[in-house]
């Protein structure tokens, strides 16, 4: 079975590292961006099967790349979970207006992360079928 | 005509009952007059004030501030302008003297609130930053031990085990701090709006009770609840509440080693009386007052398990209080501690209208309309005679589930009063407000036929909108307390 392929955006290049690892140890293929536009960008080339997006990125912030990609229908399937160390009310309700699937916050528990990986990749697996 | 009487005469009279302070001097500034409210501002008999120099510079066309001295006090400040006269056949000057005391007062007191208000706005905008700062490094440290100690880079021995372990508890304790500084900001910012609702406060302590229930039992205590038969309505924040209650329980539980946990709810005529106590190590009277304060902790435990942040009670009386309620505490060394809070309950008018006051709040917040409905039994005092109390509250309640059944929305809030039920139906268009009463009307009636009492209740429906009726709560609450009248 071919690994499923999660794209990782963040500006941390620590927390990109510790998580790509934590990601793959998962048994996933991981691709990393370290801005908004080019996350943006590999999000249409590479077509992941899933997106962590941070919010607080240089060029285009997360909530705008979520948007952008919830609005086209080529890429609107792709589950994206936003990753925040901003966890207040507005935030996560910012998140849901602009069509994210998930919502984990900063510092997170590495379970609950990656059991929303596998939630979200099993709907979107049901779904299709 | 009045060309006996000297024209001076009148002015005299005239600028005598002035409010505002009136001097004339000569043109080397000698006084020739003053008025009562000019000496009263000088602090000096008429005698002393005139014949005498004035005590500051005359001012030529401007209008100046002067200072003027008073005993024991501040001096008083206040604006002067003269205008040149005739006084006695020779030329003079009238000095207005205008006492700006209070104007300064005023002005000092909105300057310093507007400071203030500024310094809060720095202070929480500088927390939430900080917070989110924080938390970035935060969640790299936290992985990165995370990883360590699961073994991903390679096997981990008991001691490093042991440390790492210490290591990731004090980060959930750091991230925790950051978490209840955040709220405390928010709250003292008047930035958390509560989602109150009318809930059972009974069901909101059982509800925080459930998560401490096998740790209770581990410790061996008993847990005692003490709570009212009856259903004990409230209009509070759901999630707030039960965070009070968790904050005292957890206190209780953790600071008990034996005995007993009571938790109590006492349903007063007019409010809830709400308690947590506990037969721990309790707390030494002079440290009492401090219990509430930021970081304070006593008969901190040492050794393994959680450790509090130091935040929970002041958040805890934050969050009441914002219910406009009350907290407070009593304790015995070695013997326990009480907490208890009570919550006012609302009449059910004061109700009606804290439900539109609360909507309309969120209807402008989120820039959309609202439509509010009110069912009432028209022939009330008729259908009161042909139809028991019991059985009358029987068919309200019925209504009451009819119409919740079509709204099939969450958000929507429905209440009983004494014969009457309220409808707040949020991002509601008006232009829907008579077809939504038709549907409701109808849904109702059939039921009314069927049971054969459309000829004994009446129900009449009262509506109001913004922005249809105006944007304040105010004013679509008179929009339907006229129509009942």
């Amino acid at each position: 079975m071919v690994a499923k392929k999660i794209l990782l955006v963040d500006d941390e290049p620590h927390i990109v590292i510790m998580l790509e690892n934590r990601i793959r140890q998962a048994g996933f293929e991981v691709i990393t961006a370290s801005d908004g536009q080019t996350g943006l960008e590999k999000a249409r080339k590479e077509k992941p099967d899933l997106i962590i997006l941070d919010v607080m990125l240089p060029k285009l912030d997360g909530y705008k790349v979520c948007r952008m990609l919830k609005f086209d229908e080529k890429y609107k399937h792709i589950p994206i979970i936003m990753f925040t160390a901003r966890a207040q009310e507005e935030d996560k309700k910012m998140g849901e207006t602009v069509g994210a699937d998930g919502y984990i916050t900063k510092p997170f528990e590495p379970q609950v992360l990656l059991g929303k990986i596998k939630e979200l990749l099993a709907a979107k697996k049901s779904g299709e079928r | 005509m009045c060309a006996k009487v000297p024209a001076d005469k009148y002015f005299r009279a005239f600028i005598e009952k002035d409010l505002d302070g009136v001097a004339i001097v000569d043109r080397a500034g000698v006084v020739l007059f003053a008025n009562l409210a000019a000496v009263r501002l000088f602090e000096c008999t008429r005698r002393e004030f005139c014949g005498r120099k004035f005590p500051f510079p005359l001012a030529g066309d401007k209008v100046v501030e002067i200072k003027i001295p008073c005993k024991n006090k501040e001096p008083r400040a206040a604006q002067m302008w003269q205008t040149p006269i005739a006084w006695e056949g020779k030329r003079a000057y009238a000095l207005l003297i205008h006492d700006i005391a209070e104007l300064k007062k005023t002005e000092m007191l909105k300057a310093a609130m507007d400071e203030r208000r500024r310094i809060d706005r720095i202070k929480n905008e500088f927390i939430s930053n900080i917070s989110h700062e924080l938390r970035t490094p935060l969640t790299s440290v936290k992985e990165g031990i995370s990883q360590v100690l699961e073994g991903f880079m390679g096997r981990v021995t008991v001691k490093q085990n042991e440390f790492l372990g210490m290591c990731l508890e004090d980060i959930d304790r750091l991230s925790r701090i950051i978490d209840g500084l955040l709220d405390i900001s928010r709250i003292e910012s008047g930035k958390i709006i509560l989602k109150k609702e009318t809930l059972d406060i009974v069901e909101l302590a059982k509800s925080a009770i459930a998560p401490f229930l096998l740790k209770i039992k581990a410790k061996g205590l008993e847990l005692v609840e003490d709570f009212p038969k009856t259903k004990s309505e409230i209009y509070v924040d759901r999630d707030r509440i039960i965070e009070v209650f968790t904050n005292l329980l957890g206190n209780a539980v953790k600071f008990t080693e034996k005995g007993k946990i009571t938790v109590s709810v006492k349903n007063k005529p007019k409010m809830v009386e709400c308690s947590v106590a506990d037969t721990g190590c309790g707390v030494a009277k002079k440290d009492l007052p401090k219990m509430f304060s930021r970081f304070q902790q006593f008969g901190r435990v040492y050794g393994p398990g959680e450790k509090g942040t130091g935040l929970g009670l002041s958040i805890s009386k934050s969050i009441i209080e914002l219910h406009r309620g009350q907290i407070r505490v009593e304790s015995k060394l070695n013997k326990g501690t009480k907490f208890t809070f009570t919550m006012f309950k609302y009449t059910s008018r004061e109700l009606f209208r804290q439900y539109i006051v609360d909507s309309m709040r969120e209807a402008l917040r989120n820039d959309e309309p609202l439509s509010v409905f009110m069912f009432y039994v028209e022939n009330l005092k008729t259908a009161q005679k042909s139809l028991d109390a019991q059985k009358l509250s029987a068919v309200i309640n019925k209504i009451y589930d009819i119409i919740c059944g079509h709204l099939r929305r969450q958000a929507d809030m429905a209440v009983k009063e004494n014969g009457s039920i309220l409808l707040v139906l949020p991002a509601t268009k008006n232009e829907y407000i008579e077809s939504i009463k038709t549907r409701l009307t109808q849904a109702f009636g059939e039921y009314l036929a069927k049971e054969g009492l459309d000829k004994l209740i009446k129900f009449g429906c009262l509506t109001a909108g913004y922005p249809l009726d105006g944007s304040s709560a105010d004013m679509l609450f008179d929009k339907i307390k006229a129509g009942i009248n």
